[in-house]
């Protein structure tokens, strides 16, 4: 399929809600494989590294999972094409940066994606909304042993998978899951989660991972360690952490409503206010006021509706995907207008919220179960 | 350890970050994490801490200073270089200066995760050869020459079929 009929259908992941899924977004797992006998991609000269994408791109194309599914090598891509696989998660800013001899290979559903010569032969990633880390693990799992089947990969028995990055070598996963943090973000209290989930052995990362800033209060959380354990205990481990977080999240939403009921309201209110009036916004404080308004359909301010809503306009008010809905290629500036013109008329179909009376009393927990 | 910023105080705060694919590590004092905004809300500074820059080039173990990979040609100074690897064998040819790295970043140094289905067998059958051998050495010591025919006669079959699996791609 075409890049374009990718494109047009929904996002699995974004249109469906998952369990968790008022606080997380997804679950990811991807894995590094390479193949024996063939240097690295970094290392590899065009030559070789072609070789390597002649072999592995038929053997992924032909997989059972990704029998409808778009295949590109990265030469063949524009700037505008790279940036939206980008804002949707599909291919790394590394695969992006790529041309001869480097490809990616996306089923219909935007589910898998297997990038060939990032930093590795192949990366091949999962991807399901909500907190099913076990699940996407299962799903990446059944496509890297049937690729095992026809790819000879470099595997030793006491390093296990062979990485070009030490990091990475072992088990080759890092499982993440994207989570909404704003009572956390509100209360003040990120600074201390990010240091007690480092403690732990996990990484904390912005939106686009790696060396991204956090925006939209959207945090990633990410094992680190690959090599000495296993892949169920890593995302074992990975799922407590996680699910301690979306309970910490929870409480500061809670007694944020308890203690400043007014500041709440007034957050949610202005984002609101702003989105549906405003006439110039640029991509990060569209992001920051959507993420507000998430909090808002989650505390039962904005119809229920609104989270798919929110959630889609935070990948289409990305910069590469305003620019492709306007069709041509926009400055700044105009892009800005374009966006805020997108997100009013999204709004528009959404009932007026619930935010133009004084905050109710605060009910204690008790009350409310 | 000292405070990587102020470099005067004992750090208590330690972060381990994972950037690009290289290893940072940050250590800092309480004061120091304060001023860079680790109790603070969300902010620049909370943005700078998760991207936090060092990074930390693995020392060549003194036996690999000079050597080359015989598969790619790669030498400790291009490790240094593009902070990867070359190829599969490296991780061979630079072991010794690997594993010290490896017991710094993961939860020791061996894998015990999933195991290709192919090397999963040839990794069975080795098992089984080296309990045939020792069987073998203890039918010869106490003199059963019988049962060492037959366990011979089963490492010579187990060798064809070790040699059968190796050969399949
Ligand atoms: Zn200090
Ligand atoms: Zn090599």
């Amino acid at each position: 399929m075409t890049l374009d009929q990718l494109l047009e259908r929904p996002t699995e992941w974004i249109a469906s809600e998952g369990p968790h899924g008022k606080i997380v977004l997804s679950s990811r797992v991807r894995l590094a494989r390479n193949l024996r006998g063939h240097p690295f991609p970094e290392w590899a000269n065009r030559t070789r590294r072609q070789k390597v994408l002649d072999i592995v791109m038929p053997a992924v194309a032909e997989l059972p999972a990704m029998k409808e599914h778009f295949a590109a090598t990265m030469d063949s891509l524009s700037a505008l094409d790279k940036q939206l696989l980008v804002e949707r998660h599909l291919i790394s800013r590394v695969l992006s940066a790529r041309n001869h001899g480097s490809g990616v290979v996306i089923n219909k559903e935007e589910t898998i994606s297997v990038m060939i010569n990032e930093e590795d032969h192949l990366r091949m990633q999962a991807v399901r909304a909500g907190l099913q880390l076990q699940k996407v693990f299962r799903m990446i799992d059944k496509v890297d042993s049937e690729l095992e089947e026809q790819l000879d990969y470099a595997f030793s028995p006491r390093f296990g998978y062979l990485t070009a990055c030490p990091t990475n070598v072992g088990t080759g996963m890092r499982a993440s899951a994207m989570l909404h943090l704003p009572g956390l973000v509100l209360s003040n209290q990120m600074g201390q989660v990010i240091q007690a989930v480092n403690k732990l052995g996990m990484a904390v990362r912005g939106l686009h991972g790696e060396g991204t800033e956090a925006q939209g209060n959207l945090f990633q959380i990410s094992n680190q360690v690959t090599l000495g354990e296993k892949e169920s205990e890593l995302l074992e481990r990975l799922d407590k952490v996680v699910l301690q977080i979306v309970e910490h999240e929870e409480n500061a939403r809670l007694t944020l409503l308890e203690k400043e009921p007014n500041r709440v309201y007034d957050q949610i209110g202005r984002a609101y206010g702003v989105l549906r009036y405003a006439h110039h916004l640029d991509s990060k404080e569209a992001l920051n006021l959507l993420s507000l308004l998430r909090m808002g359909v989650d505390l039962e301010l904005i119809p229920a509706s609104g989270r798919a809503m929110v959630d889609e306009l935070m990948m289409l008010s990305q910069p590469a995907h305003v620019k492709r809905a306007a069709g041509r290629n926009l400055g700044a500036r105009e892009r800005d207008v374009w966006r805020a013109e997108l997100i009013r008329g999204r709004l528009r179909e959404l009932a007026a919220p619930a935010l133009d009376k004084q905050p109710a009393p605060p009910q204690s927990e008790e009350e409310a179960a | 350890m000292l405070c990587n910023s102020c470099q005067k105080k004992e750090a208590t705060i330690h972060l381990t970050q994972i950037i690009e694919g290289k290893i940072q590590k940050l250590d800092l004092c309480e004061e120091c994490a304060k001023a860079q905004g680790l109790t603070e809300p969300l902010s620049g500074s909370l943005a700078s801490l998760m991207m936090a820059t060092e990074t930390k080039t693995p020392e060549p173990a003194s036996e690999d200073a000079g050597v080359r990979c015989p598969d790619c040609g790669f030498t400790h100074a291009d490790l240094r270089r593009i902070n990867l690897l070359g190829c599969p064998t490296c991780w061979e040819t630079f072991e010794k200066t690997l594993t010290p790295l490896l017991r710094t970043m993961h939860k020791g140094e061996r894998h015990v995760g999933k195991i290709p289905g192919r090397i999963a067998y040839t990794l069975e059958l080795t098992k089984k050869m080296r309990a045939l051998r020792e069987a073998l050495d203890l039918a010869v010591q106490r003199e059963k020459y019988e049962v060492a025919a037959q366990l011979r006669d089963r490492i010579r079959q187990l060798e064809s079929e070790m040699r059968g699996s190796l050969d399949q791609p």
